[in-house]
């Protein structure tokens, strides 16, 4: 039979046991809708019995899944899901089913992510930061904050607003940070794999300026909690945990970070003998953070008084509306569930033919007609002619420059 | 009769086309059966299309009635095509054939593979623009017919004009973002329509 020799019994039983544990079914239950019997339903898991094409479609079918997510190669990544929903577990006041959504789509990126990269053989570089143990006594927001100038000094960005944060994290320090739907109080979560490295799952729901604190914060996570996964909140009652307020000072520290908050706001009062509400409102769109971020940025550092956040608040201030009054340009965020270079290296295998039109669908959760308008805009470039002409390029992805350089 | 077992992808390119295949409704001929097998004169084929195909072919590409410049999502449905019997369904059925399926679905995905599998064990035809499945195919010695090759089959058997071609095959790139790889045999006729526009 063609192909079937090539679905391995063993990788096919993870993926089964994987599936059955993520809907949180027993042997027994799925033995009984097979109808076969429990030792032999287990025989199936271990992959020590294949299982026969009539029970991997009704399995599938049993599991809401499609055949192609059982069957196929590549073994599930296996210190993912279980561990974050070990955590979920704990979390009794989070939106259970929604979060477990989450996770089971973190996996799924995740596994979809290594294939990829396998397929068009571009592995991800890893350059992560040294971990970092928080001793006691120490003053945790001035460990993140000096944190986060070697980090912004390790990666070459100096002390000027990050505004493609998504990306750099990702070419620079290798980590993966994907959009999905959360429950509406829960900012990201992170987990750390051997085979993947950090992943980091960030709530689509939440607008732009969150996400990127957000993803900072569980880059926080990575520097003092590294195999520890997590499920963040986006905000805790109580005294937070000396790791929970590390994070939290790292992403701020990161966004903005002192030396240059504090020479922008001198600028500003020294030119006009003031500091507004406009000027507050220029400055969080400089840095691409919230307007309330920037605000405990700068009470944080003695520039403005402690409590003015609050205050600006209960005078009803719009951050958006202020933001559209002082017209200022929206930044460009793309809002997909996946990085820039994961879209690339899905067009790439789709162009050399390794994945097909459907996959390529299910890799860009997309429908086929949007995959193709995708795949277009990731080929074609619009050029300039000389004459003034404006046309588009098309590319082929897998053409090797270095070849003909040779 | 030929008979066609049709990928999702291609289904698209042939509703984008709109003149490919007949409208629906369709005058009422058989007026005792709702559901006639139809044997379509434009294409000489009878096209079968698999359920997770059909739960596959979600969207087209329309004009935005609000501003004709611009494209809107718009659904498909699948249901007056199967009801006048311009489409047939199908499904996987029996052991050979989910074995088949089982095993294409280990590269393609479902509905690529359940027209593969359907293809090769009833010994039909499969309409797919797809690389990964026309090699699979081959291998199979299952015949691959392409979008081009079925706009191809349509203008000769319904002698439709070079500016009917045309518009087909600008509506699939319009509507359904579809132009054939340039590496592919029929690139050069599918251009030479649009270059003499």
């Amino acid at each position: 039979m063609p192909s079937l020799e090539e679905i391995d019994p063993r990788t096919l039983g993870l993926r089964i046991a994987e599936a059955r544990k993520a809907r949180g079914k027993t042997q027994e239950e799925v033995a009984s809708h097979l109808g076969c019997s429990r030792p032999t339903y287990i025989a199936i898991e271990k992959g020590e019995r294949q299982a026969k094409p009539e029970e991997i479609l009704k399995l599938a079918r049993f599991f809401g899944l499609r055949v192609h997510e059982l069957v196929r190669s590549g073994e599930p990544v296996m210190d993912l899901q279980p561990h974050l929903r070990a955590v979920a577990e704990k979390m009794k006041d989070a939106d259970g089913p929604a979060l477990r959504a989450g996770i089971d789509e973190l996996q799924k990126l995740a596994e979809d992510y290594r294939e990829l990269e396998n397929l068009t053989k571009s592995p991800l570089r890893y350059n992560y930061p040294p971990e970092v143990n928080i001793a006691a006594r120490i003053d945790v927001a001035q460990l993140a904050e000096s944190i986060a100038v070697q980090e912004r000094n390790r990666l070459g960005l100096g002390d000027q607003p990050v505004i493609h944060l998504r990306s750099i994290l990702e070419w620079d320090v290798g980590l993966r940070i994907f959009y999905w739907e959360l429950p509406a109080a829960i900012a990201g979560m992170f987990a750390y794999t051997s085979e993947l490295g950090c992943c980091i799952l960030v709530n689509r729901k939440h607008p732009p300026v969150r996400r990127r604190v957000s993803m900072l914060h569980e880059y926080g996570h990575l520097i003092v909690d590294r195999y520890k996964p997590g499920i963040d909140y986006l905000s805790y009652s109580g005294r937070k945990p000396a790791n929970e307020r590390f994070a939290e000072s790292f992403a701020l520290s990161f966004l903005m970070p002192a030396s240059s908050v504090l020479s922008r706001f001198n600028s500003i009062v020294t030119a006009t003998g003031d500091f507004q509400v406009s000027d507050l409102c220029r400055l969080s769109h400089f840095y691409f953070v919230s307007v309330e971020a920037m605000c405990l940025r700068l009470e944080q550092l003695d520039l403005a008084p402690r409590g003015t956040w609050r205050s600006l608040k209960e005078s009803g201030l719009a951050p958006q509306t202020a933001a559209t009054l002082l017209e200022l340009p929206s930044h460009p965020e793309a809002d997909r569930p996946y990085p820039d270079r994961y879209l690339y290296l899905a067009v790439q295998a789709f162009e050399q033919g390794e994945i097909s039109q459907g996959q390529l669908a299910r890799y860009l959760r997309c429908d086929p007609v949007s995959a193709r308008e995708l795949v277009a805009e990731c080929l074609t470039n619009l050029h300039v002619e000389d004459d003034g002409e404006q046309r588009n390029l098309q590319f082929e992805f897998h053409r090797s420059l270095l070849a003909e350089a040779k | 009769m030929t008979d066609v077992a049709v990928d999702a992808c291609c289904l698209i390119n042939l509703l984008a086309a709109n003149c490919v295949l007949p409208k629906p409704p369709l005058q009422k001929v058989n007026p005792k059966g709702s559901h006639r097998t139809h044997e379509l004169t434009s294409l000489g084929l009878v096209l079968h299309v698999p359920a997770v195909v059909a739960s596959e072919t979600l969207y087209i590409l329309g004009p935005d009635h609000n501003d004709p410049a611009k494209l809107r999502k718009s659904p498909i449905d699948l249901d007056p095509y199967f009801t006048d019997g311009i489409l047939q369904p199908c499904d996987v059925e029996g052991e050979d054939e989910t074995a088949f399926f089982v095993g294409f679905a280990n590269r393609l995905d479902d509905g690529e593979a359940a027209c593969l599998a359907i293809a090769k064990n009833r010994n039909w035809l499969l309409a797919t623009d797809d690389i990964l499945a026309t090699t699979l195919a081959v291998r199979q010695g299952v015949v691959v017919l392409t979008t081009a090759e079925l706009l191809k089959r349509w203008a000769t058997n319904t002698k439709v004009t070079e500016q009917e071609i045309a518009a087909a095959i600008q509506s699939i790139q319009r509507f359904a973002r579809f132009v054939p790889r340039s590496n592919s045999p029929e690139v050069a006729w599918w251009l030479s329509h649009l270059q003499n526009e």
